[in-house]
Formats: C-alpha cells, sequence, structure tokens
C-alpha cells in the first residue's frame, strides 16, 4: 500500500504504525519497507501532483493501491472523524472527480473540496483541503481509479474554526485513527489483490523466461497460454514437465498450445 | 440494493428521482454534473464495480431510439432498440456489456417520457409497417423492475399503439409487472437461455433454468407472447444432449399459440470487447475457448458455427413452424 501524505505530523503516525524507513536520495521525503511507501508531499495541489507522480514512478505495477491521507476542514462532521472522499471537486476551474466506492467499511464517506487557500467558511456539509483533487487527478492516469482513495480526518469545523496549523494537533489526530485507517488499507489491499496474478503462474512465467529467449510477442502468447492452462484446470506438474522437455520459446508455445487444444470446450 | 446512489443535479426534483431516493432513505447520495463524469472514465474496473454496483440516475439527452442491423428482427419490417438503463443486474461472463462500458454501475435514465415520444414518433413515420422497438440490448428488461418500473410505464403507452411493437428481453423471474397487466398483442418477453450446466457457471445472480421455464409458462398461460431467445449459442462438451434437453424442456408445457418467436444466435463479439473481457477475467475458462477473428469480430470458427446453429435449429423445428424461427445472421465484415 501506497501513501501521499502532505505533512511530516500528519505522516508520523503511519511511519511509526508500519515500522517505514526513511529512503535517501530522493526527492520528496520518502519512507517505506517491504509492503508500503510514503511520501510527504508539502501543502498544495502542485507539491502533491508532483510527489504522487514521483511516487507512482516507484510503483513495481499498476497494481497497486494508493491513498492520500491528511487533514480537513468539515462543514458537517466531527472534530476527529475520518472519512472517505466520495467526491472529490476543484473550486476553479470547476471540476470533480468520483473515487469509487467499493469497500465494504462502516467509514462515512463524504464530498471533498481543494482550494488553493484554507477554507475559513465552510459552506457545504463537505470536507475542504488543498490536495485531494491534484492526487487524484495524477494517480487516475495510471492506476485503477477504484484503487485510488482519500482518507480525511476532520481537524476544523464551523464549531472549532482553524486558528493556526498546529502540528502536534494534527499528528494526534492520525494517531486516533491509526487502527481505522490501517483496517480500510487492509480492505482495499485485498481488493487489490483480486486481480494479482496468481503467484505460482507469476514464478513460473518468471523462470521459464530466464531459462529460454522469449521475444516480446512470444513473452505475451505465454502468459496467456499460461492463463488458459489455469483456467482450463492443466495440472501445474503437467506445465513443468512440457516446459523441461521443450528446449526453446517456440517449442514451450507450440507443445502448450497443443496440450490445451483439446481442454477448449466447455465443460 | 445500492449503497451509493449518483444523481444528475439538474433531476434532483424529478417525480421518479425523488421516488428512488424515498425508497432508498440510507444511500448516499452524490450529485454530479453529467453522468458521464462518473460513468465515462477510463482507468475503472468493471469486475471490481460489478461486485458492488452503483446506481446513477440520469438524464438521456442525445438520440434514444437507434436502428437495429437488418439481420437481428423477429419479423418485423422496421427494427430498433432502445436503453432506459445501461448495465444489468446480472453477471454473464459472455455479456457484451463487460467489453463495451468503462463502468457496471447501473445507470438509469429516468426521462421515459423522451423514450415514448421518439418512439411515437418513429413508429408513426411508416405507421402502415408495424415498427419494432427492443428494450433489452444494454439492459435486462425486467431485472431491475422494482427499482425503475419502466416496463409499468412502457405498457400502458404500447397499449394504445397497435403498430409499435415492445420487445422485452429477460432473464428475470421478476413478472408480477405483467402478470397484473391485461396481455398485450404487441408485447413480446423474450427469455434467453443457455443449457443449465452453462447457466450454473457462466451466468452469475441468474435464476435457474428451471425457474425461469416455470415463470415464463405461468405468462404464457396469462396470454402474453413469448419469445425464446438461444443467444449466445456457446460451443461446450455434450452439446447435442444439453441443448436438447434445453429446447425440449422449453417447449414442454409451452403452449404453441403462446410462442411468438424464437431466435438462435451464435456467440460474437467485436475484437475490442472480447479482448477487454478477457483481460478481466483471465482465468475464465470461456475466453479460453477456440475462437478465431473474423472481419472485427471474434466467434467460433465458421465451421463450428454453422454446426452448432445447425443442431440448434433443427431441434427447435421439431416443436414449431419455421416461420417463427429467426436467426440472428452476424454482419461479416
Amino acid at each position: 500500500m501506497n501513501f501521499v501524505v502532505a505533512l511530516q505530523a500528519e505522516a508520523c503516525p503511519l511511519i511509526d504504525h508500519y515500522g517505514l524507513k526513511r529512503s535517501s536520495g530522493s526527492p520528496f521525503r520518502t519512507f517505506e519497507n517491504q509492503n508500503h511507501r510514503l511520501v510527504i508531499s508539502g501543502i498544495g495541489t502542485i507539491r502533491c501532483a508532483a510527489a504522487t507522480g514521483y511516487l507512482l514512478g516507484l510503483l513495481p505495477s499498476r497494481n497497486e493501491g494508493l491513498v492520500n491521507l491528511g487533514i480537513a476542514g468539515h462543514g458537517q462532521l466531527e472534530k476527529g472523524s475520518l472519512f472517505i472522499a466520495n467526491r472529490v471537486s476543484l473550486d476553479s476551474p470547476k471540476k470533480s472527480l468520483y473515487p469509487p466506492q467499493l469497500l465494504k467499511t462502516s467509514l462515512p464517506t463524504s464530498g471533498l473540496r481543494t482550494s488553493h487557500r484554507p477554507e475559513e467558511q465552510y459552506p457545504e456539509p463537505i470536507g475542504y483541503d488543498m490536495e485531494a483533487y491534484a492526487f487524484c487527478s495524477i494517480a487516475h492516469q495510471w492506476l485503477t481509479r477504484e484503487f485510488v482513495q482519500v482518507l480525511k480526518i476532520v481537524s476544523d469545523t464551523p464549531a472549532e474554526p482553524l486558528v493556526n496549523f498546529n502540528a502536534k494537533e494534527a499528528q494526534k489526530l492520525v494517531e486516533n485513527q491509526v487502527s481505522a485507517i490501517d483496517e480500510f488499507v487492509h480492505l482495499l489491499q485485498g481488493m487489490v489483490s483480486e486481480l494479482a496474478v496468481p503467484s505460482e503462474l507469476a514464478s513460473l512465467s518468471q523462470k521459464t523466461r530466464s531459462l529460454h529467449h522469449f521475444t516480446a510477442t512470444q513473452s505475451l502468447q505465454l502468459e496467456k497460454l499460461f492463463m488458459h492452462a489455469r483456467s482450463l484446470d492443466l495440472p501445474m506438474e503437467e506445465m513443468e514437465a512440457l516446459l523441461n522437455r521443450s528446449s526453446n520459446a517456440r517449442e514451450i508455445i507450440h507443445a502448450l498450445d497443443q496440450k490445451l487444444s483439446p481442454r477448449r470446450s466447455l465443460s | 440494493m445500492t449503497e451509493f446512489i449518483y444523481f444528475e443535479e439538474q433531476i434532483e426534483d424529478h417525480p421518479r428521482a425523488i421516488e428512488i431516493f424515498r425508497r432508498y432513505p440510507r444511500a448516499t447520495r452524490i450529485p454530479c454534473g453529467h453522468y458521464k463524469e462518473i460513468f465515462n472514465p477510463n482507468g475503472q474496473n468493471f469486475r471490481l464495480q460489478k461486485k458492488k454496483p452503483a446506481l446513477i440516475l440520469a438524464q438521456n439527452r442525445g438520440k434514444l431510439v437507434h436502428s437495429v442491423p437488418s439481420t437481428y428482427g423477429i419479423g418485423g419490417k422496421r427494427n430498433f432498440y432502445f436503453s432506459h438503463m445501461l448495465n444489468c443486474l446480472y453477471d454473464c461472463r459472455y455479456c457484451f456489456l463487460q467489453g463495451m462500458y468503462p463502468s457496471a454501475h447501473y445507470l438509469l435514465f429516468i426521462n421515459f417520457e423522451d423514450f415514448f415520444r421518439e418512439i411515437g414518433v418513429v413508429s408513426e413515420q411508416n405507421p402502415n409497417d408495424g415498427s419494432w422497438f427492443f428494450s433489452g440490448y444494454d439492459c435486462d428488461s425486467l431485472a431491475l423492475e422494482n427499482l425503475t418500473g419502466f416496463v409499468a410505464s412502457a405498457l400502458p403507452f404500447f397499449a394504445n399503439r397497435s403498430n409499435a411493437f415492445l420487445e422485452l428481453r429477460t432473464k428475470s423471474i421478476n413478472l408480477k409487472t405483467l402478470a397484473k397487466t391485461e396481455p398485450l398483442p404487441n408485447v413480446v418477453t423474450a427469455f434467453s437461455f443457455t443449457p443449465a450446466e452453462i447457466s450454473e457457471s457462466l451466468e452469475k445472480g441468474v435464476p435457474s433454468v428451471h425457474a425461469r421455464i416455470r415463470a415464463m409458462n405461468k405468462l404464457a398461460e396469462q396470454g402474453w407472447l413469448i419469445g425464446l431467445r438461444l443467444d449466445p449459442i456457446l460451443d461446450c462438451q455434450d452439446f447435442d444432449k444439453r441443448y436438447g434437453k434445453l429446447i425440449d424442456d422449453l417447449f414442454s408445457k409451452l403452449p404453441e399459440n403462446a410462442v411468438h418467436s424464437v431466435s438462435l444466435g451464435p456467440f460474437r463479439l467485436p475484437d475490442p470487447f472480447f479482448k477487454r473481457m478477457e483481460r478481466l477475467y483471465p482465468e475464465e475458462a470461456l475466453f479460453a475457448g477456440d475462437f478465431e477473428k473474423r472481419g472485427r469480430s471474434v466467434s467460433y470458427g465458421k465451421e463450428v458455427e454453422r454446426e452448432r446453429i445447425g443442431i440448434c435449429r433443427d431441434l427447435v423445428l421439431r416443436h414449431m413452424p419455421k416461420e417463427k424461427l429467426f436467426i440472428c445472421e452476424p454482419m461479416e465484415e
């Protein structure tokens, strides 16, 4: 799972929770472990867009979840509430993006408006932040939209308006919601995994390609045949035996195709 | 049924929108300027959305009634289709909707009256030749009737137009709206089927073949005209036996005069749709079938297709005259 967070104070609870380590030599402060990456963008749409683009470049595949987390004002929810943005709009020019809401979670969802300066009037019962629209618009260029989500914690409301930014308070607000955030992240990761190539196929494919030279077209053919072999219930042992008997890419593709041919009629 | 309802801001006060909001008070309502902001963007995953589709309420302001290719009719000279809804309650793995739309959300156009107006205009263009209007191209005509109320609105409209014919195409057994209405001679309810074993593995969420046959027979007994649609015909093991049983079961209790038409259609998909569907469900055995690209479509080889259609045609003709049988010929390109 991957995070774009505007401020160090908002990021600290996640860095601690996931045990992330600082990576050196990167244009944005970046923290990671084997399964998570977090980039601190700074405040505002331009910094956020740049940091999101940078993080997208670090991803090993397009099958990754990406969350924009941070504090936000809200016209209706109480201070400290965690919510999912279901509509992320930009004031000027007027535009909206709609992160698909497919996860079964008890968290409230809300509209969120990204502005270039902090909102002090809270004119509508929605959230107000300074990054989310930029985050979504860049992340949607590369990742499946369902995998791109925005989570915000209410830091200021009409009853408790923002006076000055207080880093300690921001950190505390995120800390209080870390377990709920983690729960959401687990659900999102589960959805991401649904589309992952089965690991046994991925490793067999990797092994096969390391033993023989495959052209780009042959690699695609091989991937497809492996997938067909799986959907047509060809046992892995039979696949491996066939691969061991073949001496080059062409032979492998031909042999696999022959093997699958009688199975291709629907059972 | 739905946790999220997106709606175009300008239809918020439409009586049909208000009624739907009233029936789903716990659904989160999300306003939008135009449905395309939600439905059209690329990068959405149909497969994931299919697990929890949202509802989108909108108005269709474009052309509402479209011509149907000449080879796809059921006896009428003038054939048209319209789509008051995009996407389907069911999840049939062979369905072209998966390849056609970027989103699996249910998109309901609530301006039914505009559809009726345009249907009226089109049917009056040539009032002496009856015009057929097919409603089940982009959705199941009846599966979401409880939500949409479209058929309940359409029946009184068609009741007053003897030169306009309506086909409702469905896999649903939710036939209450029809059951409580006097049968209309210009409305055909067409049920589509694949053999039970295929249906169980490829038609997720669809009532069993047995339940659908029972519901269909009940409707026929009431006096409604019935259409039978074997489309797509899917090649499978024990093809003759499976399709033979299906066709025998379909006709076993169906009064002959209730059968309006039977149509047979080979499996065919535009190539880009097939590729998209294959990418969505790479583990699906159907897509590992023996298909070939013919023109811009993907289908079974010509010989297999001809043979399978022939078998079904012979099986159907044991039960009814050939005048009622129609074969959907794919457009060769």
